[in-house]
This record gives C-alpha cells, sequence and structure tokens, in this order.
C-alpha cells in the first residue's frame, strides 16, 4: 500500500524525483554530442546510399528473381516485431495492474514509435519506384495483405503516438511550471504550447485518464493485428517453411522476446547515463528477466511446432528447406536464432545472478541480435527453394548475398531509430513523473496547484 | 528420393561451377558413330525447327544470332563452330544424358524427336549449304462460314496460281480458338478434292458466359501466312451463371464482400476511436485556455 507523504516530505521528494528525471534533458556532454555526431553521420550515409539505390534501381541490391525480400524485408519484420512491446507493457500490463512495468511504460513507447516508424520505412525503401508509393491508397486491393499491413502499421503509429503523448500531458506541464528561464525559450515555448494548459484540476485529469483506457484497449487488437498481418504476408503465400498455420501466433509470440530485450537494452543506457539507479532499480531488471524468460519459453513452444511437425514429414520441399536450415548452408544462423535466442536466455535468466542489469542487459543483446538472424532465416532460405526447379538461370540468381549499399540502407534503419530514441530521450523524461510521483504518495494537489499563480 | 533431389541438386550446382566445364566432354564410343536415321529435307528441317524452339532455344537462342543466355559454361549456338564440330552422335549423346546446366532430354523427347532437332542444327552446318532447296511458299486461300446451326464450319481453300485459282485439296487446316492469352489449337481437318472440308465444332468445348468463341483458320508451313476467323460463332446458349466466383484473393470487384465489410469496418471503428482520442485531446486543449491564470 502506498504511503500517503505529509506535504514538507511531498514537496521534497517530488524535488528530487523532478530533478533526477529531467537529468536527460540536460546532459550535455562531449559524449552526447558525439553520439548525436554518429547518429547524424550513419544516417547520412544511409540516406545517401538510398539516394544511389533510387537513382541505379533495386539492381544494386542482392534480390533477384528467386529470393525476392531480402535483408529490407527481414529488417521491416524485426522492427515490426519490437514495436509490439508497446503493446505488451504500455497497455496489457497496465490494464492489469502491474505496478513494476509502470516505470517503464514510456520507454516502451519510445521503442514502438522509433520501431513502427521506421517499419513504414523500410518498406519505402524496399520500393523500386517509392514515388509511386502513394498508388498502393488509390489502388489498392483490399484482398491484399499488404494493403491490410500498410493500413494497420499506419494505424499503430498513430495509436502509439497518441499513447506517448497522453501521459505526457500532465509531464510537460511540471516542466513549463518549474523549468521557466533554466533551458532555451524555444524549447520551454514547447513545452507550454504541448502542456495544452493543463492544471491538474480533476476534470483534465479525468479526460486523460479516459482517454488513455481508451487507447490501451484500442491497441490490443490494433497491436496483435500488426504482427499477424505481417505474418500473413508470408503464409498467405505457397511456399516451403511459410505454408504453416501458426505463422500468427508465432510471429506474436516472438516479437515479444525481440521486444523485451530491446527495451532492456534502452532502460540499461539511460539507468547508466541518466543516473537513474533508484528508479530502473534492479527489481525492474530482475522482473524484465523473468518476463523475458516466459515470453521465450512461448516463442519456443511455438518454434517446436513450427519445426518438429514439418520435420517429422519431410515432404519433399518442405524437406529440402528443413535440411538446409538443420544441416546445410544456413544451419550456423538457425542454430545461432534457437540456442542464442531462446534456448541461452531461458537457462541462464532463471539463474538470480544473471538476472542483474548488466549481465542481463548482455544476455538480452544477444538474444535481440539472435531476433533480427531470426527473422532472416523465416524471409531468405524459404525463397531459395521454391517449389520449381531452379534452371537455366546465371548463379547469383539462386542464392542471395546482400550487397553494401543493401547493408548500409539496413544499418540506417538501426541508426535511424537510435536518433529517433536520442531526440525523445533529450526532450521528455524517461519515466511518467507524475505516475511515479503518485506512486510514491505525493498527491496530485502538491504537484500542480503549488505552482499555480 | 530425398537424398536424389539434393544429390541432383549438388551435381546441377557443380555444373555450373567454371571449373567443371571445361571443354572437353567424353562421349561413349558407341554414341560416335551413330548416323541420324532422319532424312536431311525440308519437312524434317521445319519438324526440327518446332523442336528446337520450344526446348533449345531459351539457352542456345536463335541459330546463328549468337543470343544464347550467359550461362556458365555458356551454351553454344546452334550455328557455331563449336556446335558442328560434333558428330550426329555425339549431339545425340549430349542432348539425351545432358549435363550441368544442360538438361536431360531423354525423358521429355522421343528419339525421332531429338534426331529431327540434330537434323534441323545441321542446317546450320556450312557443309550442307545449297543441299536443302528452299521450295517457294504457295498461296493459299481459305473462306468459311459457320453452317448447320452453330455446329460446324465450312471451309473452302484454294491456291492461288499467277493466271487461276484452283481448288486445294488434300490440304490440311488448322482450326485455332481465339483464348486470352493466344490462340488455342482445337482441331485440324483435310480439304477433299474439292477443296471444301465441314469442321465440327466440339461440343465440349469451355467458352465465355456469353457462349461465343472467335475462330482462326490457317493452312501449314508450306504456304504464305493466312488466316481466316470466324468471328462471334454462337458455340453455346449464353450462361449468366457462368460467372466467375467471388474469391478471397481476387481483385477489388471479384472479392469476397464479407472481407471488404470486415477489412472496412475495422477500419472505420479504429480510426473512429482514434477520432474520438483527438477529439478529447481537443477538448483537453479548449479547457486549458479557459483556465489559463
Amino acid at each position: 500500500m502506498i504511503q500517503k507523504k505529509s506535504p514538507e516530505e511531498a514537496r521534497k521528494s517530488l524535488d528530487l524525483i523532478f530533478h533526477d528525471l529531467t537529468r536527460s534533458l540536460r546532459v550535455k556532454d562531449e559524449l552526447s554530442r558525439f553520439w548525436l555526431f554518429i547518429l547524424i553521420m550513419f544516417c547520412i550515409v544511409g540516406v545517401w546510399a538510398w539516394g544511389y539505390q533510387i537513382k541505379e534501381g533495386l539492381g544494386i541490391t542482392g534480390m533477384r528473381d528467386y529470393v525476392s525480400w531480402g535483408m529490407y524485408i527481414s529488417n521491416f519484420v524485426f522492427f515490426v516485431a519490437v514495436s509490439l512491446i508497446g503493446l505488451l507493457i504500455s497497455s496489457i500490463m497496465h490494464l492489469l495492474k502491474i505496478h513494476w512495468a509502470q516505470p517503464i511504460s514510456r520507454v516502451a513507447e519510445q521503442v514502438a514509435i522509433a520501431a513502427v516508424g521506421l517499419a513504414g520505412l523500410i518498406i519505402v525503401m524496399d520500393m523500386g519506384r517509392p514515388d509511386r508509393f502513394l498508388n498502393v491508397f488509390l489502388h489498392g486491393r483490399f484482398a491484399s495483405p499488404i494493403i491490410w499491413d500498410v493500413t494497420v502499421i499506419t494505424t499503430y503509429l498513430v495509436i502509439s503516438l497518441l499513447l506517448f503523448y497522453l501521459p505526457l500531458i500532465p509531464d510537460l506541464a511540471l516542466m513549463r511550471d518549474r523549468l521557466k528561464g533554466k533551458i532555451p525559450e524555444i524549447q520551454y515555448k514547447i513545452y507550454d504550447i504541448l502542456s495544452l494548459g493543463y492544471r491538474g484540476n480533476a476534470q483534465q485529469f479525468k479526460i486523460i485518464y479516459h482517454s488513455l483506457r481508451t487507447l490501451m484497449l484500442l491497441i490490443i487488437p490494433v497491436g496483435l493485428a500488426i504482427h499477424t498481418v505481417t505474418s500473413w504476408l508470408f503464409a498467405a503465400t505457397l511456399r516451403p517453411g511459410w505454408d504453416t498455420t501458426i505463422f500468427g501466433p508465432y510471429f506474436v509470440a516472438g516479437a515479444f522476446v525481440a521486444g523485451t530485450a530491446a527495451v532492456i537494452q534502452v532502460m540499461y543506457v539511460y539507468r547508466v547515463r541518466y543516473k537513474l539507479k533508484n528508479y530502473f532499480n534492479d527489481e525492474i531488471f530482475d522482473r524484465m528477466g523473468k518476463t523475458l524468460v516466459f515470453v521465450c519459453l512461448v516463442y519456443l513452444y511455438f518454434n517446436i511446432n513450427e519445426f518438429l511437425v514439418p520435420g517429422y514429414k519431410m515432404k519433399t520441399a518442405e524437406g529440402i528447406h528443413l535440411t538446409e536450415l538443420f544441416t546445410g548452408k544456413s544451419a550456423p544462423i538457425f542454430w545461432f536464432t534457437q540456442i542464442g535466442g531462446l534456448v541461452l536466455p531461458i537457462l541462464l535468466l532463471l539463474i538470480r545472478y544473471f538476472r542483474k542489469p548488466f549481465p542481463l542487459t548482455f544476455i538480452a543483446l544477444v538474444t535481440l541480435v539472435a531476433s533480427w538472424f531470426k527473422r532472416y532465416i523465416i524471409v531468405v532460405p524459404t525463397l531459395e527453394h521454391p517449389f520449381l526447379p531452379v534452371q537455366n538461370v546465371p548463379e547469383h540468381f539462386v542464392h542471395y548475398s546482400p550487397t553494401n549499399p543493401e547493408i548500409t540502407i539496413t544499418l540506417f534503419a538501426f541508426f535511424a531509430a537510435l536518433l529517433i530514441l536520442t531526440a525523445l530521450a533529450k526532450l521528455f523524461p524517461v519515466i511518467t513523473i507524475w505516475e511515479y510521483a503518485e506512486h510514491q504518495g505525493i498527491e496530485k494537489k502538491i504537484m500542480f496547484n503549488e505552482y499555480e499563480n | 528420393m530425398k537424398k536424389t533431389i539434393i544429390i541432383g541438386i549438388a551435381f546441377w550446382l557443380a555444373g555450373l561451377s567454371p571449373a567443371f566445364g571445361a571443354d572437353n566432354w567424353p562421349v561413349p564410343e558407341e554414341y560416335n558413330v551413330m548416323d541420324n536415321p532422319v532424312e536431311f529435307n525440308n519437312q524434317n528441317v521445319r519438324a526440327g525447327r518446332d523442336i528446337y524452339d520450344k526446348n533449345c532455344k531459351s539457352c542456345h537462342g536463335d541459330p546463328g544470332n549468337y543470343n544464347a543466355l550467359p550461362l556458365v559454361p555458356p551454351p553454344p549456338d546452334a550455328a557455331s563452330e563449336i556446335m558442328q564440330a560434333n558428330s550426329d552422335g555425339q549431339l545425340y549423346y549430349k542432348i539425351t544424358i545432358g549435363r550441368g546446366a544442360m538438361p536431360q532430354f531423354e525423358t521429355t523427347l522421343g528419339s525421332d524427336d531429338i534426331w529431327r532437332a540434330i537434323t534441323y542444327i545441321r542446317r546450320f552446318d556450312p557443309r550442307n549449304e545449297g543441299k536443302l532447296v528452299e521450295e517457294a511458299l504457295r498461296k493459299g486461300k481459305i473462306y468459311a462460314l459457320v453452317g448447320n446451326y452453330n455446329s460446324t464450319i465450312d471451309i473452302v481453300a484454294e491456291e492461288e496460281l499467277t493466271d487461276n485459282n484452283i481448288p486445294l485439296s488434300n490440304t490440311t487446316i488448322f482450326v485455332r480458338a481465339k483464348k486470352t492469352f493466344g490462340n488455342l489449337l482445337v482441331g485440324s481437318i483435310t480439304t477433299d478434292e474439292n477443296g471444301r472440308a465441314s469442321y465440327a465444332i466440339p461440343q465440349d468445348m469451355k467458352v465465355k458466359s456469353d457462349g461465343q468463341v472467335d475462330f482462326i483458320l490457317s493452312l501449314n508451313d508450306d504456304f504464305e501466312t493466312v488466316t481466316f476467323s470466324v468471328s462471334g460463332v454462337q458455340v453455346k446458349q449464353p450462361d449468366s451463371n457462368v460467372e466467375l466466383p467471388r474469391v478471397l484473393w481476387s481483385t477489388n470487384d471479384r472479392t469476397q464482400i464479407w472481407l471488404l465489410f470486415t477489412y472496412f469496418a475495422a477500419l472505420i471503428g479504429g480510426w473512429t476511436v482514434i477520432g474520438y482520442v483527438i477529439l478529447q485531446i481537443y477538448k483537453l486543449f479548449r479547457l486549458g485556455r479557459n483556465n489559463k491564470p
């Protein structure tokens, strides 16, 4: 039970919390400048590579007639997967009143926005004629999963932005009240406008609370749809390895693994960089470690289904594909994704020591990398084994290997996502201040009324 | 079975690599001495050309044009010295057995057809220069009418000579039906001594919902290309029930209604809620303005 604090205590405590949680706005040292420089440089290089690709055509990539979905689509699926963590943490866990997860809901929303925004951009980058992008909307076929995907990703992005913005309004009001003169005038102006004149009165809070609830409910079907529809892009195609009925839940389960691992990375960086040891505390890491074990177990269950059942029958085309995965050319990546991305985190994170912040972050990083390769293993080997025999084509049509511009553009997505995360962290507190303060027994009255003129 | 396929793929890949594709391709002795049993004449060359166009051209290209696919090792042009240096028997062996990217035709072509294809290839051998006297193409003409309550096509064929036209007897007329992607050969008929023939339209033909078919008649290769079309033959009664069914994966006007309904219901439902939340934010904005101290 939350202990109500006396006004004196509460004020002191609020000052401390506010000071800690706005540190990310103030940090302006060599390292952060260097970090921004690196990110912007890589983004510029990526955009340049994209320009080169638009000029020369998709022929500069390694994609050919057989493997027509390569790194870009793998990357797209990965980013869609990561974005799904917004659904799990800031909606489902909130609705289930899982309190320990409250401080990380904004981190989850940041990750969701960065990931789903980039996912949309990656699709445009995979287009040979991005100037015709609007035709998707103008002449789309509503029976096509691609149209469903475009629709649902756009919807998810908008909901994620709203879910990020709504709980931010009281924080913006706090910053407006407390930071006048301490930050650049323009930044203050932005906070002032975005806070919508919030004064913490009951009517205003009710609107925010009510809207948040509505969105948390809406994001559940949309979030499940975003990854289920992405899986249908594959499952609705007649191909060995994709022709399966469990692809929807299989992708959703995999998405929670990737997203949880990604949020742990971001949490750790914030904890160290913005000195938030007491906020992203050991307990949250411990519980996130347990969450990762849980989602990994669910995903492992789907993986066993996905490979054991066709592996038992070894139908002709399916057999060639699976042999390639288990013992063939793709075996190293395949076993890395299964062991590094599933078995190891499950086994190691059962031990308390490995759920401490640093070991957990490291294990989650391996899981995250494995998650990326998992998408690659879903997309590419299947395309290398069509049902009809591959005959009379040049050697480079048969095997896929990404080219340098392709890798540069793929890396761009990562740097751009990190840039979005950095920008969000520099502009807004990484933990919802008012919610956290309320949880510490500080009443809303004290947070807002005091500064009312 | 699985192993065979994998080994097959491995061999095929090996065949693609340049190291394996050295120029010498040993041919067993018994093949070296084989002779082409097919006579070298216009008819066989023409038959061989059809076989070549269907089975070989996609990689080896048009003979003499050197437009083969750029594979490794490169498939030689049929008119090239490399190709012509082979004896008939060697060609027969290589086509039959295949190697690497060169498929094995043993299972797809009969030996007669393979020999005819070889006959066609030999047409480009410089030693055969002038051996075939190309007969001048004859000029023919076809007229046709639909007869007997749309059940037959009555055909009259004649040959145009310099001064007069004579009936074209004992000549094959090909009957094709116009389909969405090209003309489908549905049958052929030989003319009588008066140059007449009556083609019975098959009653089990697949037709569009209006029941009509466009027929195209033509003569064989001995003649200059000549066709005669009989359009809009009412083969069957119009049938409004022969509509294509609506299926899930089709275009917007052919897909199933419930899918469109679900899609738009979800779209409108979701965005209505988003619109509602944005309205709430606007309300918040209004409240904030009124509350201004």
